[in-house]
């Protein structure tokens, strides 16, 4: 990404549903989806339910998908 | 006096996160042991600054490679390789928030570390701007955190890799809070280190931009004497800087080299450490939901889930790893993990060393 004055960090908290297969790739899309992924770690199991903290970067002039921040 | 041939390294990935408040590995360093136990084990371990950096103190052991986590990550999922070196020039990366007195101090650290350690250090770049770190935590409890201007932060590093540097030391101005419970907790022994989360921000985001080894120290002023500290957060208020295992750490850490490679000549090269050579990934039981153990346990990595309480619960049964053809290896301790680590090595099995062994038939 290019370095310019409009990067801000974005902290997410992500609820999301898995599907059967590979989960690294699931969580990966999912933080993707809001910005460049930079850590994000599942910080809680319920059910089929992972819920996932992360933090992602962002050009400010790049809308956000739409998903809850924290 | 005889001697036995030595058998072939198990390149193993240790991995305690940060900022979670991890029993083991959690505070000033103190995975470091376990760390050396595990080295010795398997000969060959790969782990990230949290786990070796105790401020002040730090150990060199040529079986340990040094990684940060976001590169840690990437290296588990089979986009790097590593090349181990000789030596690294480390490039100091100064925040611009830093008053003059401690920004001094720092640079008297490396300068000792040039004078007593023979390390490469220079050069020396600050921030056009303060960063302006900030604490926060996430629902789970877990650390977090945040920076004002991450733009600063990566033209700064990408003038120090123009000026040379093969690997970045970056200090960021952290704020204090001397008075409150959380800090209270973490030198008590049972809080959660609420720098850890900014602190790892600033790594991933500085190595995955200059695709160099990058590790980070904060700068704070001193606490006031403590007589209730614990052991394991003592390591950090030795000395008025947390930067000498920084530098030490990354004085050998390994490139970073993407993979698959392009060049044939670099896939040949027979001093890398390759991603497929992986053999076995260590990790606290309730803290398996991070990208190098997932990443590791998809690609058929064993996995041994140590005992190691933390904020979090994501075990190997709540993410259902045995269900999806992981081999999952409990162990109680990270003695009990340095003896699976062995039994592997030897290709022993592990079942071998339980009770009751089931019958084939």
């Amino acid at each position: 990404m290019a370095v310019s004055s409009g990067l801000v960090l974005a902290p997410l908290d992500l609820r999301l549903k898995r599907q059967p297969g590979p989960l690294l790739a699931q969580i990966q899309a999912a933080v993707a989806a809001q910005g460049v992924p930079l850590r994000w770690a599942i910080t809680a199991v319920q059910g089929d339910d992972l819920l996932i903290e992360a933090i992602v970067l962002r050009n400010d002039a790049d809308p956000p998908a739409p998903g809850p921040q924290r | 006096m005889t001697t036995l041939p030595t058998l072939p390294a198990l390149p193993t990935l240790l991995v305690i996160p940060t900022g979670i408040g991890c029993e083991l590995g959690g505070f000033a360093g103190d995975g470091l042991p376990a760390a050396r136990l595990l080295a010795a084990a398997s000969g060959c371990l790969i782990t990230h600054p949290n786990v070796m950096n105790g401020a002040s103190l730090y150990w060199s052991d040529p079986r340990i490679h040094y990684v940060e986590g976001s590169a840690l990550d990437r290296f588990a999922a089979g986009s790097l390789a590593l090349r181990p070196v000789r030596r690294q020039r480390v490039g100091l990366l100064l925040d611009a928030g830093i008053e003059q007195e401690l920004r001094l101090r720092h640079l008297q650290v490396a300068d000792a570390c040039r004078a007593s350690l023979g390390l490469e250090i220079g050069p020396v770049v600050t921030t056009e701007m303060p960063l302006e770190v900030s604490l926060n935590r996430g629902p789970s409890g877990a650390s977090w955190g945040q920076l004002g201007r991450p733009d600063a932060l990566l033209r700064a590093g990408e003038q120090l890799r123009a000026g040379g540097a093969t690997a970045v030391a970056v200090v960021a101005r952290f704020p204090e809070d001397t008075g409150s419970e959380a800090l209270a907790a973490y030198r008590s022994g049972t809080g959660v280190d609420a720098l850890a989360g900014a602190e790892a921000v600033i790594s991933h985001l500085l190595s995955e931009h200059l695709g160099l080894p990058c590790a980070h120290a904060p700068a704070l002023s001193p606490l006031p004497l403590d007589p209730a500290l614990d052991p394991r957060a003592a390591a950090e208020e030795l000395g008025t800087t947390f930067l000498a295992c920084v530098l030490v750490g990354l004085s050998r850490a390994p490139d970073l080299v993407l993979w698959p490679p392009l060049l044939g000549s670099v896939a040949a090269d027979p001093a890398l450490l390759r991603p497929e050579a992986i053999a076995a990934v260590v990790a606290p039981a309730g803290a398996l939901g991070g990208a190098a153990v997932l990443a590791a346990v998809e690609r058929g990595v064993p996995l041994i889930s140590v005992h190691n309480p933390c904020l979090l619960s994501v075990t190997a049964e709540a993410l259902g790893l045995s269900l999806a053809g992981a081999q999952v290896l409990p162990a109680s301790s990270y003695c009990e993990a340095a003896g699976l680590l062995l039994a592997l090595r030897e290709g022993i099995s592990p079942a071998a060393l339980c009770r009751p062994i089931e019958r084939l038939a």
